[in-house]
């Protein structure tokens, strides 16, 4: 193994591992009260490196995953008595998936900014059309008794956290991931070169839904109650653009720092206002745009675009 | 059925509805026209227009019509600072429009963000609504409004003055020709800087007064922007970017699809429908049906 | 042997005829020089044959097989590679990287790493970017980024180069170096080249054949000194006297 695939393949997933372990241990030989921000830790990790997989390399930046998220979770609300988790986890993110999928070849001829509102739309239409359903099934709520403990949800948490990091890392340095790349500084002139951008985005679109779809599947065993206009929230997509943006990007790293900054301003702002805290994430996604684009990473690494 | 499709309350309706849309349209379509920014907080400033009308209603008993040169005032006001804190320099440095466009998207999104929650912080979320000139009157089998009267005849005057502005003044007509082409208008020595000033100006403050007079008739909370700022999208999309005129018969249009499809099926219909048409149009055609492809 | 056959092609939009029934073949290994006013249908020509656009009737066909059905990124790996009229470089990755990239994609065989460097340099060299691989695109002068624009296209391998005005904009020496340059990679890669000038000196100095278009037709082919002596030409390029009546 020449030291170059050593610093590719080996290091990134022995630090993945020893993070994993650190966090899951850690949260076990805390209280209850840790092991659920470990739980909220890992779950923006895998929600943001799962975004990246598309947005940060193509470029495209999507204000949609709720979407993914909130179709894993429905899975789960809705065929809990039906199915045991550990079948309905993968099934909410293949649904998710699918759904991306489908949408992709309309959603993907749309560019730049146009495409950033798009899939905010198309978020709240399914957002309103699963409403409409839910009215017409009559449930306005589904209770869910009997779901697994923390420490359950914990480790299947922590286990899409690690997937989602080396799902980024490994697409980051991959061919697939230097065409993505390539579709994000020229989408034409890539093509022109070779990159067969409509497949390579299609597919970017659909990997970076499924974890998001399995992680939803597994945040909905967390409430008693699942209700459509919680789970599809803008301020989830909101709040994982914003810590893309904080984190950087450009690699594997950034979502876990943008992760970690957001899980500490929280825990620092605990016992204020929800709406305190959605406050000054809104300033630092404003400072971030304005001040430092390329994230925590890019001022760590000392450039700046 | 047909009855009530063509009764004078829904046509009353969709005048007060479309007018309200289209001035919500004409300032987005200024902003986004002239700079190329992308304000999803455009709902957002309608919403804090909304609370100054009760506010001032609340706690003076005047009636907010008379406030609105007020309101207007402290949208563009608005307007103003962000633009001489944030965009100016961004729109400065000459950057490509995508970058300008994707930048805007971003920041308008954590203006949005924090203006939601600030308000929310201020003033809880409990919707807020107060009674202000709800006299009925009756026109034939009509009954309308006082209030939405005011709304329909307040809109009306500000698109006609509007248009005038645009079309016979020097200034409205430097505005559209730095909608067309930027670069040109450059060159024949327009200020640019001042132009966008005034557009931003105009478009906060259009949007400022039609959140005052929709507080007259609707209720207030810290969260109803987004509805409008989606259909603000729709129609200066519909009626392509930048175009003035499409983006006013838009808003008609937009209000007769509304209003008629939330008469046949039901109200939830509505959200569905303006979501829907807000991804179909861009799916179909994120240049404006109506409107010409720019540069 | 002929390697691109166009035959009768014509691209309207909306109501405009950008490309009226223009025919042209280019044989291997030839230069061929394409000419005509702003406007005159020579980009659009090129992106109709690098895949970018669909033509509206007409057929091209590349060593013997149709193309005019297929993608960009089919017609490259086919190869033909072409630049821009105006650069596109991917700004946020190094020289090098631009060029890798084109190989990883462009070029129908599987490289290993280490012949994908090992070509790197040579190309980059060759187009006078030697030494320049690690420097930031967005970061070259104007002239190192048409080269950057030809080394990436020479990165997918091609057997015809399509060249949309790399000269414009140098200065005469740069021009100098560009066609030393050009020569050098045409007898190193045996390519064929079809390219768009507007500088008429280095048209006439590389081309064996030159065609030239007007308002989207094709008005005159022949070798340099036939286009030069060409009545048609000469009017459409200088005007003729009732041109100049024109408001």
């Amino acid at each position: 193994m020449t030291q170059m695939q050593a610093k590719q393949i080996l290091v990134p997933v022995a630090l993945t591992a020893l993070g994993a372990a650190a966090l899951y241990g850690g949260a076990l030989n805390t209280g209850p009260y840790w092991q659920v921000v470990a739980l909220t830790l890992a779950m923006w990790i895998a929600l943001i490196q799962s975004w990246s997989v598309f947005s940060g390399l193509t470029g495209y930046i999507s204000l949609g995953h709720a979407v993914a998220y909130g179709l894993g979770a429905y899975l789960m609300a809705t065929q809990f008595r039906e199915y045991p988790v550990w079948v309905l986890v993968p099934a909410g993110g293949l649904l998710a998936g699918a759904f991306a999928l489908i949408v992709a070849i309309p959603v993907l001829r749309i560019r730049g900014p146009y495409f950033v509102i798009l899939t905010f739309g198309l978020s709240e239409l399914v957002k309103f059309a699963l409403l409409r359903l839910e009215t017409a099934l009559g449930a306005s709520s589904r209770l869910l008794f009997g779901a697994p403990g923390t420490v359950e949800l914990l480790t299947w948490m922590i286990a899409l956290a690690a997937a989602a990091t080396l799902l980024r890392h490994f697409v980051g340095i991959s061919r697939f991931g230097r065409g993505l790349i390539a579709i994000r500084e020229d989408e034409t002139a890539a093509e022109t070169l070779g990159v067969p951008v409509t497949r390579y985005k299609v597919l970017a679109f659909a990997l970076s839904a499924v974890i998001p779809g399995m992680v939803g599947a597994v945040m909905a065993l967390r409430s008693t109650y699942f209700e459509v206009l919680q789970v599809f929230s803008p301020t989830l997509s909101f709040t994982i653009v914003t810590m893309a943006i904080i984190g950087g990007s450009g690699d594997a790293r950034g979502p876990v720092l943008g992760a970690l900054f957001l899980v500490s301003l929280s825990e620092g702002l605990r016992g204020a206002s929800p709406q305190l805290y959605l406050v000054l994430l809104g300033i630092c996604l404003i400072a971030f745009v304005l001040f430092a684009p390329n994230g925590l990473t890019g001022l760590l690494s000392g450039r700046r675009k | 059925m047909l009855d009530t499709l063509l009764s004078g309350q829904l046509l009353f309706s969709v005048a007060v509805l479309g007018a309200l849309y289209a001035l919500i349209g004409l300032g987005l379509n200024l902003v986004f026209g002239t700079m190329r920014l992308l304000n999803i907080a455009h709902g957002d400033f309608l919403m804090l227009g909304a609370y100054s009308g009760f506010w001032w209603f609340t706690l003076t008993g005047i009636s907010p019509l008379i406030a609105l040169p007020l309101t207007a005032l402290g949208g563009a006001a608005i307007g103003l600072t962000l633009y001489a804190l944030v965009f100016r320099q961004q729109l400065a440095k000459g950057l490509d429009p995508a970058v300008i466009e994707a930048r805007s998207l971003l920041l308008f999104f954590g203006i949005s963000v924090v203006i939601q929650n600030l308000t929310a912080m201020a003033f809880t979320a409990t919707p807020r609504a107060y009674r202000h000139l709800d006299t009925v009157y009756q026109l034939g089998e009509t009954a309308m409004t006082g209030n939405r009267i005011a709304t329909l005849i307040v809109a009306l005057t500000i698109l006609g003055a509007m248009l005038v502005f645009l079309n016979r003044t020097l200034f409205g007509m430097e505005i559209k020709a730095l909608i067309q082409h930027r670069e040109a208008a450059r060159i024949v020595g327009i200020n640019i800087n001042r132009v966008q000033m005034v557009s931003i100006a105009v478009g906060f403050g259009t949007v400022a007064i039609s959140g005052s007079l929709l507080s007259m008739t609707e209720q207030v909370t810290p969260f109803m922007g987004f509805r409008f700022t989606i259909a603000a999208f729709v129609v200066i999309i519909m009626g392509g970017l930048g175009n003035i005129l499409g983006g006013i018969v838009a808003g008609f249009l937009l209000a007769i699809i509304e209003i008629y499809a939330v008469t046949i099926f039901s109200a939830e219909a509505r959200s569905i429908l303006i979501y829907g048409a807000f991804v179909a149009i861009l799916i179909i055609s994120p240049q404006g049906l109506l409107g010409r492809a720019r540069r | 042997m002929t390697l691109l056959k166009i035959d009768a092609l014509t691209k309207v939009f909306g109501g405009l005829k950008a490309l009226d029934a223009v025919s042209l073949s280019v044989e291997e290994g030839e230069i061929h020089g394409l000419m005509g006013a702003n406007g005159a249908g020579k980009t659009t020509l090129f992106s109709i044959v690098a895949g970018n656009q669909r033509p509206t009737s007409g057929s091209i066909q590349f060593a013997g097989a149709a193309i005019d059905r297929l993608r960009p990124d089919q017609i490259c790996r086919k190869g033909i590679a072409r630049t821009f009229q105006i650069v596109r470089p991917f700004a946020g990755l190094t020289v090098h990287d631009n060029v890798e990239t084109a190989m990883l994609f462009g070029c129908a065989e599987r490289l290993t790493a280490a012949e994908r460097s090992a070509r790197i340099e040579a190309i980059l060299t060759e187009c006078g970017l030697g030494g320049q691989g690690d420097q930031i695109a967005a970061s070259l002068t104007l002239s190192a980024r048409k080269r950057l624009e030809v080394a990436r296209a020479l990165g997918t391998a091609p057997r015809l180069l399509l060249l949309d005005e790399v000269m414009a904009g140098l200065t005469p020496t740069e021009v100098a170096d560009m066609i030393a340059a050009l020569r050098r990679v045409k007898e190193s890669h045996g390519l064929t080249i079809l390219i768009i000038e507007h500088v008429m000196s280095a048209l006439n100095q590389m081309s064996d054949r030159i065609t030239v278009l007007h308002h989207g037709q094709v008005i005159a082919q022949g070798d340099p000194d036939h286009i030069a002596a060409h009545p048609q030409v000469a009017e459409a390029y200088f005007g003729a006297d009732d041109e100049g009546d024109e408001p």
